[in-house]
């Protein structure tokens, strides 16, 4: 039988959930890594041992990354720290906002993102990181202004089929691709709305994009969830369309695609950036099977009353079952899971801190 | 000199409560992190950020006095002192 896990992290550290009877039933357990906030996690399958990865930070100690090779039983701090920045960058890491482990025909490579704004390159399976210049160097960079999360590369989107690609997304800053494996790097925004700046609606950068997410098997279409405005492209983030009809609300954190059908994304709408709350305070999915154009409501299972928590960025994610798995977790310690692509739903955790990132996979 | 460890930060001292650290006369606390830091990396950077500044919600002492209130980390740690490392009233 399949063993699946679920990583979450909460601002007071790291808890798992793990099934081993095709996600029926979940042992929780934790904390991990102590008080430390837990703003990043990832399941890395690719070896022939699972790692797991955990970006934490400690509101006196400062921040860390941490991987295990045992699902969390114990977790290794490499010396030196796996992410620190250049002495000329006169910079300091503030948080790890995310890890992504590269594709599986090269098992060393994982990428970070991190406040502030930076992109970095591990080739020894997270052990260290180097910083990508290109972007760091960039000249929007000083115009690049901090979310209240604070100033972050949240997002990294690696080219399926052509490495030398890729796409990242910053609050603020919005999205950038590079097509010369990190050399260069060049704004991918238009027709996304910034509708919190004064003069220039809808300018070449400076956007609050605040998820984007492909299938890797339609490598031009990407899918944006915006400080207001859902969005689709399909030329690479060249130019982006609402796909915002249907949904009760643009606003929003997350964007996740299915595994396995091109086309269907989730997202968990709020009702507006000054009203961060379910709309009619009903915790509810919006699933799209037609890249956008028609959405419809998944909340079976879900609380339909006075439910007035939201779901962070990274706080929602799928797993690569067959029959995908779809997971996310509140702000108010929650999480819940469909074993069933979203049709219906159950609580799997509770009473925990609030929930930072969710990651799910097999890891048996 | 003798430099406290907090109990969050043992586990990168072995459990120890205490270190023993050499240094000449006249040293500042910025030498004392330095040499701390060649045999424990881990355990300065929780004290300080990869540019060398104090964190945040990290206090260090000199006796009595809180370095925040005397040169920051050009406090000079007198023959003899002992130097504590607390972690500030903070957090939720």
């Amino acid at each position: 039988m399949t063993k699946t896990m679920v990583l979450i992290g909460t601002r007071k550290g790291l808890w798992t959930a793990t099934a081993e009877d095709d996600r029926q039933s979940w042992t929780v357990r934790g904390p991990d890594l102590g008080l430390n906030e837990v703003a990043a996690c990832a399941i890395d399958a690719r070896g022939a041992r699972p790692r797991l990865f955990a970006g934490a930070s400690s509101s006196h100690w400062g921040p860390a990354m941490s991987y295990s090779d045992d699902l969390g039983a114990t977790w290794i701090e490499p010396d030196p720290a796996p992410i620190s920045f250049p002495e000329q960058t006169d910079t300091a890491l503030a948080r790890v906002w995310q890890i992504m482990p590269g594709p599986a025909d090269q098992p060393d490579l994982v990428w970070a993102g991190t406040e502030p704004s930076a992109l970095w390159r591990s080739e020894d399976r997270g052990v260290s990181f180097t910083l990508n210049q290109g972007l760091w160097d960039h000249p929007h960079r000083k115009e690049w202004q901090p979310g209240g999360g604070g100033q972050a590369l949240h997002t990294i989107l690696p080219h399926p089929q052509d490495s030398t690609q890729m796409h990242v997304a910053m609050s603020t800053g919005g999205v950038y691709r590079t097509t010369d494996d990190g050399a260069s790097w060049n704004p991918a925004n238009k027709g996304i709305q910034g509708s919190f700046l004064p003069a220039d609606e809808f300018p070449e950068y400076g956007q609050c994009v605040h998820k984007v997410a492909r299938h890797p098997e339609r490598p031009d279409q990407l899918f944006a969830q915006n400080h207001g405005g859902v969005y689709r492209s399909d030329d690479e983030g060249t130019s982006w369309a609402s796909i915002a009809e249907g949904l009760p609300a643009d606003f929003g954190f997350n964007m996740v695609v299915h595994p396995h059908s091109p086309g269907t994304v989730y997202v968990i709408p709020l009702v507006a950036d000054m009203e961060r709350f379910p709309p009619q305070a009903r915790l509810r999915v919006y699933r799209s099977r037609d890249a956008g154009q028609s959405w419809e409501e998944l909340s079976k299972g879900l609380p339909q009353d006075r439910f007035y928590a939201t779901v962070m960025r990274d706080a929602m994610c799928v797993d690569d079952l067959p029959t995908t798995g779809i997971y996310f977790g509140t702000r108010s310690g929650s999480v819940f899971a469909s074993a069933d692509e979203g049709e219906s739903w159950s609580e799997i955790a509770a009473h925990l801190p609030d929930v930072l990132c969710v990651r799910a996979g097999r890891v048996g | 000199m003798l430099v406290r460890i907090p109990g969050a930060l043992r586990q990168f001292t072995d459990n120890a409560r205490t270190l023993e650290v050499d240094l000449p006369e006249g040293s500042d606390v910025a030498a004392l992190l330095a040499t701390l830091g060649c045999d424990n990396p881990s355990l300065v950077r929780r004290i300080c950020d990869e540019r060398g500044n104090l964190r945040q919600h990290v206090n260090v002492f000199v006796g009595t006095v809180n370095v925040r209130d005397g040169n920051g980390l050009s406090t000079t740690v007198p023959d003899g002192a002992e130097v504590y490392v607390i972690p500030a009233v903070s957090g939720g």
